[in-house]
C-alpha cells in the first residue's frame, strides 16, 4: 500500500533529466531539506511547552501564563510551514475521481493546473499577506508583551515558500509546453473573472452560489487542491463583488489555523507514531485481533468503540480521529480490509461522535443559545449511541460473508498473554480519559501527556525506542499538520466570505416560514445543517444560526437539548460528507488514504447516519430522558 | 444603501449592546433617509476580538466594539481604566471616563487611524467565582488558581494579589472549571450567567476588583469619508444608545444576581481595603504608575484618588 496523496499519478518522468528539471530538483532538495527541519523541530518543540505548561499548573501550581501563547504562536509557524512540506511532497488533499476519468493528455493537463491554479492565488495573495503582516507589528501579544509580527509573519513566509516550492515542482515534474498552456489557461480564466467583476457585483447574493458553489466545485472537481479551492474561491469573491480589504482574508487564514485546540491535531499524530514505533500499537492490535479476530467485521467494532472512547477527550474530530487511524489501520489493512471503507468508517463515527462530552460544539450551543451545558452533556451520551448502532449495522451487513477461515483461533491463555503485553497500550486511553476529568491537562495539553507516557512505555517496558526514526516522523507529522490546518483556515476565511454577505437572517426566516409545525421545522432543519455542515464547519455554522433557530424550535414545542442533538448529528453528517465537508478530508488525511478511495464505501455509512439521525429527531426521549 | 456598513462585536443578540446597538442603527437609517446603514454581526460571527481589531484597522469591519482590555494591545494606555480597585462606584466611572481620562484615551486611538466616539460602553465590573469558598479578604486570594484573560495588566494583578493566574481560552473555562483545572475565574455577572459557571461554581465575590467598558470604534478612513451632517446623525445616535446601554447594564446586574443566587451561586460582599494594602505592598500601583506615564496616571488620580 503506497501512500496515494501524491500530487499527480501522471507527473511525467522524464522531466527530471531535462537540464531546467535538474536544476529545479537540487534547489528543491536544499530548500525543502531546511522547511523539513524547521518544521519537525517545531512539533518537538510544541510538546515540550505545552507539557512544561501542565507541569507548573499541576506539579507547582504556578501556571505559565505564557505557555499558551508561545504554543499558539509556534503553532502558526508549524502549520504554514508543515503546508509547504506537504506542497513539496504532493500531499496537500485533492480529489482525483474525476480527473483520473478523463484521456491521458487531458489528465496531464489537469495535474499542470493543478500546480498552477494554486500558484495563481499564491501570487496574488502574496501582497496581501506582507501588508497584513506589517499591520500586526504594533500590536503587542498580552502575555509574553512582543510585537504580533512574530507571529503574523509566519503567513507571508509560509505562502512565499509555498509558491517557491509550486514553481520548482512545476519545473521538475511538468514538460514545457504543458506548462505553457496550463499557465495561459489559469490566466486567461483569472482575466476573465477581473473583467466579468463589475457586472457580477449587482447580482448580489447570487454571487455566493457562484463563487461558493460553482466555483468551488469546479476547482475540486478539476483536481486543485481542496484548501486551495477554497482560498481561491474566497479570494476571488471577495476581491470581485465586496470592497473587503484582501488582508482581512489574510487575516482569517491566521485566527483559522491558530486555535489552540487544534494542537491537538499535531500532537495526536505524533503520539499515533510514537505508538506504532514502540511497538504498543502492534500489541493492542494482536489482543484485540485475538479477541474479536474470529467475528465477522469485528475490528470495525473497535474502531466504533474507541472513537466514542476517545471522542470525548479533545472536542477537536481531527484530533479524536488523529488517535485511532495510526493505531488500528495498519493492522486493519494487513487483515485485508479496504482502505476505502475504513477511511468511510472512520468520518462516520466522527460525525457520530460529535454529541459526546465534553465538546467544544455542545458547549458552544450552550454559550450561544443559553441552553444548559450540564443538560447538554448528559443529553449528548445516548444519541451517540444510538447513531452508533446503526453504523455498527452497516458493518455487519458488509463484513457478514468475510472469509474468517484464515483467522487463527486462540485459546485463552494466549489471549491472557496478549492482554498482559497489551496493557500498558490498552490503559493509555483510560490515562488520557483520566488526565482530563481529574483536571491534570487541557484538551489541548493532553496529547503530551500521552506522548510522555508512550516514550516512557517503549523504553522501559517494551524496550523499543528506534530515536533514529523520529526526525522522519516529525517531518511526516508536521506535513500532515499542514496539510490538514491549512484546509480549516481556508475554510475559514471562506466561512467569513459568507457570513459577511448576511445571508443567515434571510435563511432563518425562509425555515420559519415553513408549514408543518414542529415537525417540519425539524425536517428542514436537518436540510439545512446538513448543508451548512458542509460548507460552513460546526462551530460557525451554530454561532450564526443557534441565536436565530433555538427560539424558534422552542415556539414550537421541540426540546432545546433534543434540538441541539439533531442539529450537530446534521451538522456533523455535512461536515464528514464529500465533495465539501472538510472533516471527510481531514480523516483521508490522517488515514493517508486518498479520498476517492472512501467515495464507493461511505454511501452506506452516511445512510446510516441519517436514518440514526432520523431516529434520534423523531424520539425525543433518547436526548432528553436522562435530564434532572 | 449609499453607505453601507459593518459593525461586529463579541456578545449574543441578547445582550443590551446589541440591542441598543440595533435601535441606533435603526435611527441612523431613518434619520438619514436610508443613505447609511449598519449591518450588526453578533457573538464573533466575523472572528474573535484580536482579529476584529485587525479588520476595524484595515476597513474590512466599519464598526467594532473592544473591551478596553481588547484595545490595549494596540493602544496601551487604553487599559488604565482596568487597573485593580481603581473605582468604587459607577460614579467614579464616568466622571473619569466622559471626562479627562477618557479624551486622553480616546486621543491615544485616533492616532491609530480609528475613531472613538465619545461615549464609552458598560461592560460592568469584574466578579470572582470559586469553588474553594468565598473570597472575603486578600487572604483568601492566597495560592489561588484563576482564569484569567490574558493581559499583561490583569496578571500582574493577581500576581501581586498571591493568586496564581492561568490563561485559559474562554471556549475552556467552563471544562477547566468542573475539571478543576482552576479553583476560580472572573467576569462580569451577565457573562456568568450567559456562559452558565454558576453550574460549575459555588461562590461568587463581588469584588468589583476591574471596571470594564467597550470602547466604540470606527475605522478612520471609512469616517472620514462620511459627510460632516452623517456624522452628526452616526455619533449622536450610537452615543445615546451608549448612554441607554449603560443604564441597561446597571439594572441587568441587579437581575442577574438575584437569578445567579436562585440557581445556588453563593454572594459574598468585599471591602477594596486589603486588596489596595496588598496591592501597594506588592508595588503593583507603582509599576503601572510607570507604564501608563504621569500624564495619564496623574488624571485617573485626580478622578478617583490617590492609588499609588
Ligand atoms: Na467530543
Ligand atoms: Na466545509
Amino acid at each position: 500500500m503506497t501512500p496515494v496523496l501524491t500530487h499527480g499519478a501522471a507527473d511525467a518522468p522524464p522531466a527530471a533529466r531535462r537540464p531546467l528539471g535538474v536544476l529545479a530538483q537540487r534547489v528543491e532538495n536544499g530548500l525543502g531539506l531546511a522547511v523539513d527541519a524547521v518544521a519537525g523541530s517545531l512539533v518537538l518543540v510544541e510538546i515540550f511547552v505545552l507539557l512544561a505548561g501542565v507541569i507548573a499548573r499541576y506539579v507547582f501550581q504556578k501556571p505559565l501564563v505564557w505557555s499558551d501563547e508561545l504554543a499558539s504562536l509556534l503553532f502558526l509557524w508549524l502549520s504554514m510551514l508543515g503546508a509547504v512540506v506537504a506542497l513539496r511532497r504532493g500531499e496537500h488533499m485533492r480529489m482525483t475521481g474525476l480527473v483520473s476519468r478523463v484521456g491521458p493528455r487531458a489528465q496531464a493537463l489537469l495535474e499542470t493546473l493543478a500546480l498552477t491554479v494554486p500558484l495563481a492565488f499564491l501570487a496574488m495573495v502574496l501582497w496581501p499577506a506582507f501588508e497584513y503582516a506589517s499591520e500586526e507589528m504594533p500590536v503587542v501579544s498580552p502575555a509574553m508583551e512582543i510585537s504580533n509580527g512574530w507571529r503574523a509573519t509566519a503567513i507571508p513566509v509560509g505562502l512565499g515558500l509555498m509558491a517557491i516550492m509550486a514553481l520548482l515542482r512545476l519545473a521538475r515534474l511538468h514538460e514545457g509546453r504543458r506548462i505553457a498552456v496550463a499557465v495561459g489557461i489559469t490566466a486567461a480564466l483569472t482575466a476573465l473573472l477581473w473583467f466579468a467583476g463589475p457586472s457580477l457585483v449587482p447580482l448580489g447574493k447570487l454571487n455566493l452560489v457562484i463563487f461558493f458553489v460553482v466555483l468551488v466545485a469546479a476547482c475540486v472537481f478539476g483536481g486543485v487542491p481542496i484548501a486551495f479551492s477554497f482560498a481561491l474561491a474566497t479570494f476571488a469573491y471577495l476581491g470581485l463583488t465586496t470592497r473587503t480589504p484582501l488582508l482581512v482574508m489574510v487575516g482569517r487564514l491566521d485566527e483559522g489555523m491558530s486555535h489552540l485546540i487544534l494542537l491537538a491535531v499535531p500532537l495526536f499524530i505524533f503520539l499515533g507514531a510514537l505508538i506504532e514505533m514502540t511497538g504498543m500499537a502492534r500489541a493492542m492490535i494482536q489482543f484485540l485481533a485475538s479477541l474479536l479476530g474470529h467475528v465477522r467485521g469485528g475490528l470495525s467494532y473497535v474502531l466504533v468503540g474507541a472513537m466514542y472512547l476517545v471522542s470525548g477527550i479533545s472536542g477537536s474530530k481531527v484530533a479524536d480521529m488523529a488517535a485511532i487511524a495510526p493505531v488500528l489501520f495498519p493492522e486493519m489493512k494487513a487483515r485485508g480490509a479496504k482502505p476505502g471503507d475504513l477511511v468511510a468508517l472512520l468520518s462516520a463515527t466522527g460525525a457520530q461522535t460529535e454529541t459526546i462530552p465534553p465538546s467544544i460544539v455542545l458547549i458552544t450551543i450552550g454559550s450561544v443559545t443559553g441552553v444548559s451545558i450540564a443538560a447538554l452533556f448528559s443529553g449528548g451520551l445516548l444519541p451517540a449511541v444510538v447513531v452508533g448502532a446503526f453504523l455498527c449495522t452497516v458493518v455487519w451487513w458488509r463484513y457478514r460473508k468475510e472469509d474468517l477461515s484464515q483467522v487463527r483461533r486462540f485459546t485463552k491463555g494466549q489471549i491472557t498473554r496478549f492482554f498482559v503485553v497489551a496493557l500498558p497500550a490498552i490503559l493509555l486511553p483510560f490515562v488520557i480519559r483520566a488526565a482530563v476529568v481529574e483536571g491534570v491537562a487541557t484538551a489541548t495539553e493532553v496529547s503530551t501527556i500521552g506522548i510522555a507516557y508512550s516514550v516512557i512505555v517503549g523504553i522501559f517496558i517494551h524496550r523499543q525506542f528506534d530515536i533514529k526514526r523520529l526526525p522522519g516522523m516529525l517531518v511526516e507529522t508536521a506535513s500532515l499538520t499542514g496539510a490538514i490546518i491549512f484546509i480549516v483556515g481556508c475554510a475559514t476565511a471562506m466561512a467569513w466570505g459568507l457570513t459577511q454577505s448576511g445571508f443567515s437572517q434571510d435563511l432563518a426566516a425562509w425555515m420559519q416560514s415553513m408549514p408543518g409545525g414542529a415537525a417540519g421545522f425539524m425536517l428542514v432543519s436537518i436540510l439545512a445543517f446538513v448543508v451548512l455542515g458542509s460548507v460552513l464547519e460546526g462551530i460557525p455554522a451554530i454561532v450564526l444560526f443557534g441565536p436565530l433557530l433555538f427560539p424558534i424550535a422552542k415556539a414550537v414545542g421541540i426540546h432545546e437539548v433534543h434540538y441541539a442533538m439533531v442539529v450537530i448529528f446534521a451538522m456533523g453528517i455535512g461536515l464528514f460528507s464529500p465533495p465539501f465537508g472538510v472533516g471527510y478530508y481531514g480523516a483521508c488525511a490522517i488515514s493517508k488514504i486518498h479520498p476517492d478511495e472512501g467515495l464507493p464505501h461511505i454511501g452506506g455509512y452516511i445512510l446510516a447516519l441519517l436514518a440514526g439521525l432520523a431516529v434520534v429527531a423523531a424520539v425525543p426521549w433518547i436526548s432528553t430522558g436522562f435530564l434532572k | 444603501a449609499e453607505f453601507s456598513l459593518k459593525y461586529g462585536n463579541n456578545l449574543p443578540l441578547t445582550h443590551p449592546l446589541n440591542v441598543r446597538a440595533q435601535e441606533a442603527a435603526d435611527r441612523i437609517a431613518k434619520e438619514s433617509k436610508g443613505r447609511v446603514e449598519i449591518k450588526i454581526f453578533p457573538n464573533n460571527q466575523l472572528g474573535g476580538d484580536t482579529d476584529m481589531l485587525a479588520q476595524v484597522r484595515s476597513g474590512g469591519l466599519d464598526f467594532f466594539t473592544p473591551s478596553a482590555l481588547v484595545i490595549a494591545t494596540l493602544v496601551p494606555v487604553a487599559a488604565i481604566n482596568a487597573v485593580g480597585f481603581a473605582f468604587g462606584d459607577y460614579n467614579q466611572v464616568w466622571t473619569a471616563m466622559d471626562g479627562k481620562v477618557g479624551a486622553h484615551v480616546r486621543a491615544a486611538i485616533g492616532k491609530m487611524r480609528l475613531y472613538a466616539f465619545e461615549k464609552m460602553w458598560d461592560n460592568g465590573f469584574r466578579q470572582m467565582t470559586s469553588s474553594r469558598g468565598p473570597i472575603a479578604t486578600a487572604k483568601d486570594m492566597d495560592g489561588l488558581k484563576i482564569r484569567v484573560p490574558v493581559s499583561p495588566l490583569s496578571v500582574s494583578m493577581f500576581k501581586g494579589l498571591g493568586a496564581s493566574p492561568a490563561g485559559l481560552q474562554f471556549s475552556e473555562v467552563y471544562s477547566a472549571l468542573q475539571t478543576k483545572i482552576v479553583d476560580a475565574q472572573e467576569n462580569p455577572l451577565p457573562i456568568i450567567q450567559v456562559a452558565k459557571l454558576f453550574e460549575v461554581q459555588k461562590n461568587c465575590s463581588l469584588s468589583n476588583h476591574i471596571w470594564d467598558g467597550f470602547w466604540f470604534i470606527a475605522n478612520g478612513r471609512m469616517w472620514d469619508s462620511l459627510p460632516a451632517d452623517l456624522k452628526t446623525i452616526v455619533a449622536g445616535a450610537i452615543n445615546d444608545a451608549g448612554m441607554k446601554q449603560r443604564e441597561d447594564i446597571k439594572k441587568l446586574n441587579e437581575t442577574v444576581q438575584a437569578d445567579l443566587s436562585s440557581k445556588g451561586l453563593q454572594f459574598n460582599k468585599t471591602s477594596p481595603d486589603s486588596f489596595r494594602a496588598k496591592l501597594r505592598e506588592a508595588g503593583f500601583y507603582g509599576e503601572w504608575k510607570g507604564r501608563f506615564g504621569d500624564e495619564a496616571w496623574g488624571l485617573l488620580e485626580s478622578a478617583v484618588g490617590k492609588l499609588a
